[in-house]
Formats: C-alpha cells, structure tokens, sequence
C-alpha cells in the first residue's frame, strides 16, 4: 500500500494535477456559495468535462469541487441565512446569529477551519480505514437504515425551536412530502396527480432552495434596502479568534468528526445529517445548550465540521466495494467510469496509483481549502453582500432557477420550487421552524422504506427489526436521547423545588 | 358578530384551518390506496390533523387576546417581486436564459424602488456576462436557446 | 367532422412539405440527444461515449446531451413523445423501461408514438446471490424456490421496474416463487446482497459481473438464450430449463412522424459507430454489452415485450 502511496504522491506532482486540485477548491466554494447550486449540481457539470481530461486531473477537480463547496454552503448561511447546500442549513443556526452581532468575519474563520478540519480527519480515515470500515457498511441492512433513520426523526425533537406544536407540525408535514411519488414497494403512484414529473418525489434540492432561499428574496425586495452591507459589518480582518477560542473547539472538532465519518460510511445518509447530528450532539455535550441558536461558535465548528467529515468517508463504501451511498457518491463514480475505472476491490489492485492518487487529493484540498477559504474565497464572496439587496435579489433567483434547470431540463421543477418558496415564506412570517420539515423529508422516506423492506423480508415478523446487535445499539441510544432532556428536566424541577 | 370573526381570522388561525383542511383531504386521499402503499402517508396525515386541530384551538382561544400581527412586511412589492419571479420562470426556458436575465435583473430592482436605471442596467448586463462565462465558456453547459438570435437568423 | 379532416390532411401535407425541405440539408442544426436519467449514470455514460461518434458519422453535426432525469427514464419519454418530428430532438431509449412504465402508472405515451432507430447495447438481466449462499448453481437457486416459495429472497429496482419483471418473468418460466424485495435502485441492492441480508438479487450483468469477478457475489446465470461474449463463464437460465430473454436494450428513438430519411440516416450514423474500433474499445473498457439492431429490429423487440408484458398485467397485474 506505501509502495502505491507513494507513486501516487509523485504522480500528484505535476503542475496540471495541483493547478486543477486548486481550481476545484476554488470553483467548490463558488459552487457551495452560490444559492441555488449545490454540490451535487456541480459535479454533475463537472462530468460531461472530465471526458477529455486525465483521470487524476479530472478527479483533482471533484475531489476539490466537494470539500470546497462544503466551506462553501457555509458563507451565504452565516452571511444570508441562506444554506448555499443542504449540508449548510445547521451552520445558519448559530452562523448567522453571530453575523449579526458583527461577528460574521469570526464565523466565517471558524467555518473555514472546521470544514477543512473534517475534510481532513475523513480523507485520512479513507486512506487508512477504507477496507475495514466498508465491512461496517455492509453490517447496515434495512432493518439497521430504519433505526438509523428513527434516530435521526427522534433528533428532531432538539430543533423544535420555542413552539412545540409548530415545530412538530413542519415536521409532519415534511413526512408527508416525503410519501409523495412513486411508492417504490407497491409501484403505486401517491399524491402525484398524474404527473410523471413528481414520480421519483420532490427533490431535495427543490424543498431546499425554495424554503430557504426564495422567502429571503421575497423578503429583501418588500424591505427594498437600496444599499449593500456596509463595509464596517463587513470586517474581516480583525475577528477576535486567537489561539485560546481554536483550542476551545478541538473537543467539539473531535467529536464532529467521528460522527460525520460515521454517518459518511452508512449509504443513504449524507453530509445534511451528519450536521444535523453533529449539531444536535454539541449541543447535548454543552454546558450551556440554551447558548446555541444565539451565536455560539461551536454550533458552527459542529455543523461545518460534521458536514466535512462526511465527504471521504462516504467514498469509502463507492471506492471499496463498488456501491455508491449518496447521489455526490454516485457522481464520483460516474467519474471514474467515465475512464473505464471500475470502483470496488479491483481498483486497488489494478490502478492503485488513482485510487489512491484520489485519496490523497480529498486530503490535499483540504488542506488547500485553509489557505483558499481563509485568505482570498471569504474575502471575495463577503463582497457580494456590498452589492445592494434590490440586485442581489434577482441574481439569486437567476442562479437558483439556472442551477435546477441545468439538471431537469424542466419548468416544472422551477414552479414546484416557487410553491415551496410562497410555503417558506408563509410558515417562517407564522413563526414555524424549516429544519424539522427539511429533516422529515429527507428521513421519512428512509424510515418508511427500510421499515416495510424489513418487514418483507421477514415475511411480517417484527422480532427482525431488533434482531441484530447493531439494531439494539441503535434502540437504546433511541432511548437514551429521549431519556435524558426527561430527566434533566426532572432534575432542574426538583431543584426548584428544594429551592422554594 | 363582525368584530369577533375579524378579531379570529388572524393568519394563525387560517394557517391551522388549512393545515386541517390538508390533512384531513390527505386522510381521505390515501384511502384509496391499498393498506400497505397507505400506511406511512395515513400514519402522517393523522399526526398532523391531530397536531393541527390542537394548532386550531390554541390560537383560536389566544386570538380574541393578541392584537393580530400583519402577515406582510410591505405587500404591494411582494405582489410584484412574486409576479416577476414566476414571469421569469415561465419566460427563460422559453426565450433563452441570457434574454430573459439581462432583462430581469434591472427590471427587479427597479420595480421594487432602485432610482438608479443605469447601475441596475450594467448590473444586469455584468451578472449576465458572468453567467454566460462561467456555464458555456467554462462548464460547456448548454442553456435554453436564446430565441431573439433565432428570430434574428431567419430575419 | 370532414372540415376536420380536410384541416388535418392539408395540415400534414404542409408538414411533409417542410419535412421534404428540411431533409434535404439534415442536419443543419443542433440536434438535442435526450437522455432520460441524471449525469453519471449508465445511459448517460453511453450517450456522452457515442456522441462524438455521431457527431462524426452525421457530417459533423452538433449533438448535445440533454439530461431529462424522472420517472424511470419516462419523463423523457414523454417529452419524446410530443416534440416535434424534425430529426432535431432524438432520445436515446432504454427497453424494456419504455415499455415497463405503460402498465399501472401515469405514462401517456404509447410505444407507436416513436421512430426506432439503431441499437447500441443489449444487457442481459443476470441473477446474483450473496458469496455465503448456498446456492452455487442457477439450478439450486430454482430448486430451493420450488420446495419452498416465497423464501428466497431476491432484490432488486422497484415494483414495476424492468428488473422486477425480469424476475417475474423468470418465475413464470420456471414456475417458482421468490420473495421480490424492491429497493430503491440497483445500488441498494447489491449493498444488501453483498452484506447477506437478502439472498440474491437482480440487475444487468454490466452491473453485476465486477461482483461475480470479485468473489462478493456469484452471478448463477443471465437472462438470455445464449451466453454473453463478455462473460462467457457465466451460463443461461435457458440452460436450467428456463427459457427468458430479457434484458436492457438501448437505442436511438425519435418522435413518431420523423420522415425516414433521417431516421436512415440517423441507423446509419449509430452503425458506422458501432464499427468504429476506437468507440469498441471505450465500450469493452466499461463493460458494454454492444449489439447493434437497426430500427425494424428495434421496433420488433419493443412490440414483443409490450405483448408479453400485456399478457402477463392481464394476468396478474403487479399494481393494485
């Protein structure tokens, strides 16, 4: 294997493979901060491309169009509040709370580093742990997805924001967005009307970008601000991040990363619920959990470093065995087939110099990522915020509307994004929280499926749900979370009490 | 009798009447299905009529109480931007992408009160370029054709 | 009713006029290649492999790959369907997709809505089981379904998709029962196979022979009356006593009323591709099962499975 890694070091030494690996890096960040495009959007430009590029050139770029356009998402969430991917909606919680206290510059910093943080831990755990944790991967049947997907509903329960009722009303209303399309084991076609269109289901990408991004549009012209955001708030020099508040995050950084490896190796999952989680984690771990959602760096450093550490990991079960686990993993392997590379075992025997020319690519832009985000992307995307709102409005909307089409080919999709877009808007001027319907959608499905596979294939016995030890890990830890607000609540209770 | 149905008609209320109307339409909706393709819409629909009738009740009690809040910053350029918005999606996939924007970037911000016509122009024309760069220079993405070079061929 | 048809007479009359007029200088103009599913996929990767091809083959004419992903490939289908029939929007088809979608969903094209070109690749549906099976054989495989059905359990795309069929199909054929167990795509699947949660599953053999080369999985058989060139190791299920032929046949497809001419010259154009050595060798490198079949034979192999899969839905229709 050192051997392998070596010559694809040397192979990665030519100026077109570190010219392309920043160029992706750099036209990640584009991609990530622009509302409306999403990694998933610029890989599958990327494609058609890479026919006539070199292998390692070609996934130079991918590897450095995904960890950058995970920094990416971060910079219109902390400076708009408006996720520019779907993994960024945790970074706007505590992000763009601390812009408006004037510490955008800061959070932006910490985004940075915590992206590249994540990146990094992943990519090293995909060049050294790849085979043995593609075993924990196949360990994962519908039974374990189903109680992976219950945890993550049960999560919810953080996000639900001051109004219960509310937050569990967007949430529902998210499952049952997420029933719409094809019921794939029945073949039955629910709430699509007779439109093929609606089939495969909403996209994740069109609930997204209309719930966030068009009520933000929508906002900006009624307020009609004719100016851009001053140069003061702007500041990014200056930003009181030393030596002390970086060490300070290290334990959420840690504990970011494992999760963002862990959800990154399950296929299904994606980078969106490795921030939920990571999000939901530090905030469970904190001393002062009523902290966060008001501007607390380390609900950032969670969010962006879960988002990243996803990237790699979930390489690993593409790479190894063949078996892509997201739609970014998907592309990825469209890329390499494009060269006639198939992933899975032979891949490692027969062109290790690629493989492992690609691993240490995702490792390198992440590293590139510090220097690329910190010092010249920030900078530059930061004054696009100058620009003032009553065009920057409309821009949005172009890129929004460009990005989808540029995949569907289609007007509808950009009407059922608008339709999301007028429902955003109603339930954020009626104070409903987005995330919990976000989740619901992207989990319900998962829930559903894997629950009524599970039950297929144990032909009806529900005993199979939990016959697995991995099944009855993840119950308990069910449990538990749901268990311990209980009883912080039950304690804080009796301390009043003995208080009065 | 007037006061009291103004006094409960706030957007609150309204919302969780939809939001009751829709579930309980979804309810009826998946009755139509068979058991096992219905199961988790029916089990979704029925949490949310129950979440939405205690929604209803809520606010209808709090109401009366509350002076209500209104549900539009400033609607008159929430009508326009929302009008342009659709015209937009309905026109580039029609006249090309480059008509349609470089025309609706200064349109946008005019409409909705920039007073300075020849900033928003460039503006428009800047984005415009940049777009045109970026995708078919650069990413070799195809947009939709653009019919005023057509209509200019055959003329 | 006869001003009607009078309107429609010179109205397509007025049509050929321009179809005789535009033919003559084809292609003049971009031609849209449409492609029913997203960047990276399979089709997608054929298309954007063939079109230099082509382009070369059609005097160097300028064809863009249009991704119209949804439903399946039917979205595309669809809008195959009703553009207009100028040899400027083609689609590259997947059958049986194309015809799996009419039964039990909301298509509303018919397969007589389109003109059949030439073919690329034909793939063979394949059956695989998980390395710690039991089943070494495809006769195994059936024997332990017949003594005790509906226990096996067997993968694959959704209910209604071409692999679920492909195994319905085998199961009529060899008068067994497996246990289908729908996921979400062939990935899934093979995930689930691989980990020994189900314990087989169905896909083309493109798609499951690197398993088979690996020792992950073992592929007991295609779905075909003779062996395929690529993988000659691997036998037929006609060997087991199950006579199926069944598998992902993908060619060019334009809309109905596209005049033959094009269409000629369009076969011709997919032909020259698929004798060129250099396109052979891109498609020997991704495991492409070529077979080129010119558009009566393309039309032939769509209209059979229509009738097969129209007996069978009459028979035991697999939507409720």
């Amino acid at each position: 294997m050192f051997d392998q890694l070596l010559m694809a070091f040397v192979a990665l030494a030519t100026i077109e493979n570190v010219v392309a690996m920043f160029l992706g890096t750099l036209i990640g960040i584009l991609i990530g901060a622009l509302p409306g495009l999403t990694t998933t959007i610029g890989l599958a430009l990327l494609i058609p491309l890479s026919f006539g590029l070199s292998p390692l050139v070609a996934l130079g770029l991918m590897a450095g169009l995904y960890n950058g356009s995970m920094y990416g998402g971060a910079i219109p969430a902390i400076l708009l509040n408006i996720p520019g991917t779907p993994s960024a909606i945790a970074t706007t919680f505590d992000g763009y709370p601390m812009a408006r206290k004037g510490r955008a510059a800061e959070a932006l910093r910490i985004a940075c580093y915590s992206s590249a943080i994540g990146a990094l831990v992943s990519a090293l755990a995909l060049l050294l742990l790849a085979p043995p944790l593609s075993l924990v991967t196949l360990a994962f049947g519908p039974a374990e997805y189903f109680w992976v997907a219950a945890f993550g509903l049960v999560s919810i329960s953080v996000l639900l924001g001051s109004d219960p009722i509310k937050g569990l009303i967007s949430a529902t209303l998210g499952l049952l967005i997420a029933s719409v399309g094809m019921d794939t084991l029945t073949g039955r076609m629910r709430f699509t009307f007779g439109n093929l269109e609606l089939a495969d289901g909403v996209n994740i990408v069109v609930v997204l970008i209309g719930l966030f991004a068009l009520p933000r549009v929508l906002r900006m012209a009624e307020e009609a601000i004719k100016t851009g955001v001053s140069r003061d708030e702007l500041r990014l020099s200056g930003s009181r991040l030393n030596g002390r508040a970086l060490v300070s995050l290290v334990p959420t950084w840690l504990r970011s990363s494992a999760i963002g490896i862990a959800v990154g190796i399950l296929p299904g999952a994606g980078g969106n619920i490795a921030a939920f989680l990571s999000y939901n984690e530090a905030k469970r771990a904190a001393r002062d959990p009523e902290s966060f959602g008001t501007g607390n760096p380390r609900g950032v450093a969670a969010a962006e470093t879960g988002n990243s550490s996803d990237n790699a990991a979930s390489l690993i079960p593409t790479l190894t065995l063949g078996v892509p686990g997201n739609a970014i993993a998907a592309l990825i392997m469209g890329g390499l087939l494009v060269h006639g590379l198939q992933p899975g075992p032979a891949l490692f025997r027969d062109n290790g110099v690629i493989v492992y020319g690609f691993m240490l690519q995702m490792l390198i832009t992440s590293v590139i990522l510090v220097g690329l985000g910190g010092l010249i992307a920030t900078r530059l995307f930061a004054q696009v915020l100058r620009t003032p709102q009553v065009l920057l409005a409309p821009m949005i909307v172009a890129l929004m509307f460009l990005g989808l089409f540029t995949v569907s080919n289609s007007s509808f999709q950009l009407y059922l994004m608008i339709g999301f877009g007028l429902l955003g808007y109603t339930m954020e001027r009626l104070s409903f929280p987005l995330p919990p319907m976000i989740l619901g959608v992207i989990l319900g499905s998962m829930a559903e499926q894997n629950l009524r596979m599970s039950l297929m294939i144990s032909r009806g016995d529900w005993s199979y749900l939990l016959a697995s030890p991995i099944s009855k890990l993840i119950a308990i830890l069910i449990l538990v979370v749901l268990f311990v607000p209980v009883r912080r609540a039950f304690r804080k209770k009796m301390a009043m009490e003995k208080g009065s | 009798m007037m006061r009291l149905i103004r006094s409960v008609t706030t957007p609150d209320v309204i919302a969780a009447l939809a939001l009751v109307g829709l579930s309980a339409w979804a309810l009826y909706y998946v009755s139509g299905l068979s058991a096992r393709a219905a199961m988790f819409p029916r089990l979704a629909a029925g949490l949310l009529l129950a979440l939405s009738v205690a929604y209803l009740i809520r606010e209808l009690f709090r109401a009366s109480r509350v002076e209500p809040q209104p549900f539009f910053h400033h609607a008159p350029r929430f009508v326009i931007a929302l009008v342009l918005v659709v015209t937009y999606a309905v026109a580039f996939p029609k006249i090309g992408f480059l008509t349609a924007t470089i025309v609706f970037v200064p349109l946008f911000a005019t409409a909705i009160g920039m007073r300075r016509p020849w900033l928003s122009a460039a503006s428009g024309i800047a984005f415009t370029a940049a777009v045109y760069v970026v995708f078919v220079v650069l990413l070799n993405r195809r947009l939709p054709p653009e019919r005023i070079i057509e209509l200019w061929r055959d003329f | 009713m006869t001003r009607m048809t009078g309107l429609l007479a010179s109205a397509s009359v007025l049509l050929a006029g321009t179809a005789a007029f535009a033919q003559s200088d084809y292609p003049s103009r971009q031609i849209e290649l449409m492609v029913g599913f997203s960047a990276g996929g399979a089709l997608d990767l054929l298309a954007r492999q063939a079109q230099p091809f082509l382009q070369k083959y059609l005097d160097g004419a300028d064809i863009v790959v249009v991704n119209v992903p949804g439903a399946g490939g039917a979205v595309m289908n669809q809008r195959l369907a009703n553009a207009t029939p100028d040899g400027y929007t083609l689609g590259l088809l997947s059958m049986p997709g194309v015809v799996t979608v009419l039964f039990g969903t909301d298509a509303e094209y018919t397969i007589d809505d389109f003109e059949y070109s030439g073919t690329f690749t034909f793939e063979p549906h394949s059956i695989m089981v998980g390395a710690n099976t039991p089943y070494q054989t495809g006769a195994e495989l059936l024997d332990a379904a017949r003594a005790a059905p509906g226990t096996v359990t067997i993968g694959g795309a959704g209910i209604g998709s071409a692999a679920h069929l492909a195994l319905k199909s085998l199961e009529l054929a060899a008068g067994v029962e497996f246990n289908f167990i729908p996921s979400q795509g062939a990935a899934e699947m093979v995930n689930q196979v691989l980990g020994g949660h189900i314990d087989g599953g169905v896909t083309t053999i493109s798609a499951s022979y690197t398993h088979h080369q690996e020792g992950q999985a073992r592929v007991l058989g295609v779905l075909a009356s003779q062996r395929v060139g690529l993988t000659p190791d691997i036998p037929t299920f006609a060997e087991y006593g199950a006579a199926v032929e069944w598998g992902a046949l993908r060619g060019i497809a334009a809309p109905a009323g596209t005049p033959q001419e094009i269409m000629d010259r369009i076969t011709e154009a997919v032909r020259l591709t698929m004798d060129d050595p250099e396109f052979q060798e891109i498609a020997a490198r991704n495991q492409m099962v070529l077979d080129f079949r010119d558009g009566a034979a393309f039309r032939a192999s769509v209209e059979e499975v229509y009738l097969t899969l129209e007996t069978m839905w009459a028979d035991d229709p697999w939507i409720d």
